[in-house]
């Protein structure tokens, strides 16, 4: 039993491979999706020195504010750390927070957006209520302040993220929902005493999951790029090292106009790691709405 | 006796205002019959299922003197009880529309498997092998059990939704409308099928349609709807050969006949009212060629002419001669 159902997550995947890469973006998105997972998932091993360590060249000097070089593929630091071990952590960091916060958000809003849209009446005006008074926030002022009230730690940034980042996926999945639930197999399903929940979990989740996938890679995209921004402002935690922070540390080093090398890195990072990500979305889009499908 | 509500009314809140969809109907269901309703579209068929199965929208309310099922008063029973007793176990829907009644994403076979896992304690492994003794039942191959929905065509999709209303062998099939949607030789087919099915699985249906032909082909008896109620029951052939209330008489005569095919169709003109008052009247007075000034005054009891053929008006001692009356298109149109 067990066997099969393994079988048939794998088959799963394969399916959603086979969505992302009916479209050219989608496909170069998942490849370089999957390259940072992968160097996410080996960064300990990958990296060729600690995050933090002050390197010295053979003469026996600071090695610092190094430009690329074949000792120093990304260059260093003013302080000597080497660039390219941060980057690899770092990455580390990123893709875990985009992950967690993107995931937990999406749970956030999909329960939030399935329930509102199935009951409708008060439930719905309670919590459509609550996803406003959330679009009132600013984002970034809102989760800062989440963070400097709960603490600066990695699961805090998390928490905060994902307890914004949700909204917009509730609202579009609670008006998918009031349309499937119209549907006639719906009505059916009703009369053949299935429960409520069963009707939202069995019945009606699995139509909206193309739209679902597209905001969970959304999702995932805010909340990397929510991160970046909250580290660079200084917000981030401290103790571990993210793409944002790297950029933080050449704000406060002062060498923003000359170390080009240490800015260049982490900010290609980020903005190729969040366009793959909506490159995907983009493919996933596509399967929810065929509409959108370019002329071939 | 299967099924028998007494002075059923379902109305709709709206505006502030109770709208009677199904106005003091009384209905009754014998053990192994087809049981027809027809009548026009607005006239409260779906509502009168809806009530019954407790579908209703949450504006809808359902009032009884007495609804028993089987022995059983389901009128006052729990929501969670009849969810669990009555629903599919007992009573079966095959829904309006059948044909869109399938989830798209999930096989048709496990559709049926999850309604049998559902209500009976049945592994899956031997609700497999019901589901296929249930499509061979309705002339489908037991292979097709691990098709989509959307690889089905729409007769086939029709004989699915009832092997999946027969799933936990019920004692009442309600269908609505089986066979709207499909060309006639789909619908001479499921017809086929419906009477096969019942006799093997000894069950009776309340057939809700407002073709009368099919309604001639399957249902022993007959109940004509209007504004909410039945104003007329009675044995097929006698719906048909010695109709008792205007309203028959007209629906009757809109409806082609083979054996006289010279005959002009007449429809009634006018649709149905919308109930909101509790006023006494006949509500079919106002496009009733024969309606006196009473009719407008007092509401017609029921009375039962002979062989359980009852009818509500009240010039039912006239009947012979207005329907000579009613065939004629001069009656409807003047």
């Amino acid at each position: 039993m067990s066997f099969v159902r393994i079988g048939g997550v794998f088959n799963n995947l394969i399916n959603q491979y086979k969505i992302i890469a009916e479209n050219r973006y989608g496909l170069i998105g998942f490849w370089i999706v999957f390259f940072f997972l992968v160097v996410a998932l080996f960064a300990p091993w990958l990296a060729p020195y600690p995050p933090w360590e002050m390197l010295f060249a053979n003469d026996g000097s600071l090695a610092s504010l190094r430009p690329p070089s074949a000792e120093f593929p990304a260059g260093t630091t003013h302080l000597g750390y080497d660039l390219l071990s941060q980057l690899i952590l770092a990455t580390r960091t990123t893709v875990m927070i985009g992950l967690i916060s993107g995931v937990i958000s999406i749970v956030i809003g999909a329960n939030v957006g399935l329930i509102a849209g199935y009951f409708g009446g008060l439930v719905d005006e309670v919590l459509m209520r609550i996803t406003d008074i959330l679009y009132g926030m600013p984002f970034l002022p809102f989760v800062i302040v989440l963070i400097s009230l709960f603490g600066r730690q990695i699961e805090y940034v998390i928490l905060a993220i994902a307890l914004i980042v949700w909204r917009t996926s509730a609202r579009v999945i609670r008006a998918q929902t009031i349309s499937i639930k119209q549907r006639q197999f719906v009505v059916a399903a009703r009369a053949r005493g299935c429960g409520d929940f069963r009707i939202i979990y069995r019945h009606i989740l699995p139509n909206i999951l193309p739209l679902l996938l597209l905001y969970t890679s959304f999702n995932i995209a805010w909340s990397i790029v929510t991160e970046a921004s909250t580290s660079f402002l200084g917000f981030g935690d401290g103790e571990t090292i993210s793409w944002g922070g790297m950029l933080y540390e050449l704000w406060l080093s002062g060498k923003t106009r000359t170390a080009w090398w240490w800015f260049i890195a982490p900010a290609a990072c980020i903005v190729a790691l969040v366009t793959s990500l909506v490159f995907v979305s983009r493919a996933y889009e596509e399967y929810a709405n065929p509409r959108l499908k370019e002329e071939r | 006796m299967l099924l028998e509500a007494k002075n059923l009314n379902v109305s709709y809140r709206r505006d502030g205002k109770e709208i009677h969809a199904v106005h003091d109907l009384n209905l009754t269901i014998e053990t192994n019959e087809v049981f027809g309703v027809v009548g026009e579209s607005g006239c409260g068929k779906s509502t009168l299922i809806k009530g019954l199965l407790r579908l209703l929208a949450s504006n809808g309310r359902i009032r009884a003197d007495s609804i028993v099922f089987d022995g059983l008063d389901i009128q006052n029973m729990s929501a969670e009880e009849f969810r669990s007793e009555i629903l599919w176990k007992r009573i079966s829907l095959v829904p309006q529309s059948a044909m869109n009644s399938l989830n798209p994403v999930y096989k048709v076979g496990d559709q049926i498997v999850e309604v049998i896992q559902e209500h009976s304690g049945m592994t899956v492994a031997e609700a497999r092998i019901r589901v296929a003794e249930l499509l061979e039942s309705v002339g489908l191959q037991a292979e097709l059990a691990n098709s989509y929905p959307h690889q089905f065509s729409g007769g086939m999709r029709q004989r699915a939704m009832i092997a999946m209303s027969l799933a936990l062998n019920p004692k009442l099939i309600i269908m609505d409308e089986p066979t709207t949607g499909l060309d006639v030789l789909v619908q001479d087919k499921i017809l086929r099928t419906l009477a096969d099915v019942r006799h093997q699985y000894n069950c009776s249906i309340l057939l809700i349609s407002h073709d009368i032909a099919i309604m001639s082909e399957l249902a022993s008896r007959i109940g004509v709807m209007y504004a909410g109620s039945f104003v007329e029951t009675a044995q097929t052939d006698d719906i048909f050969h010695h109709p008792s209330h205007p309203y028959t008489m007209g629906l009757t005569n809109a409806f082609p006949s083979i054996r006289d095919l010279d005959r002009e169709l007449i429809s009634i003109p006018g649709s149905p009212p919308a109930i909101d008052s509790d006023e006494p009247k006949c509500w079919f007075n106002q496009r009733c060629p024969f309606a006196l000034d009473a009719c407008s005054r007092i509401t017609p009891e029921e009375t039962n002419l002979q062989n359980s053929h009852r009818v509500s008006c009240l010039r039912f001692e006239e009947r012979v001669e207005l329907a000579d009356k009613a065939k004629r298109k001069a009656t409807w149109i003047s």
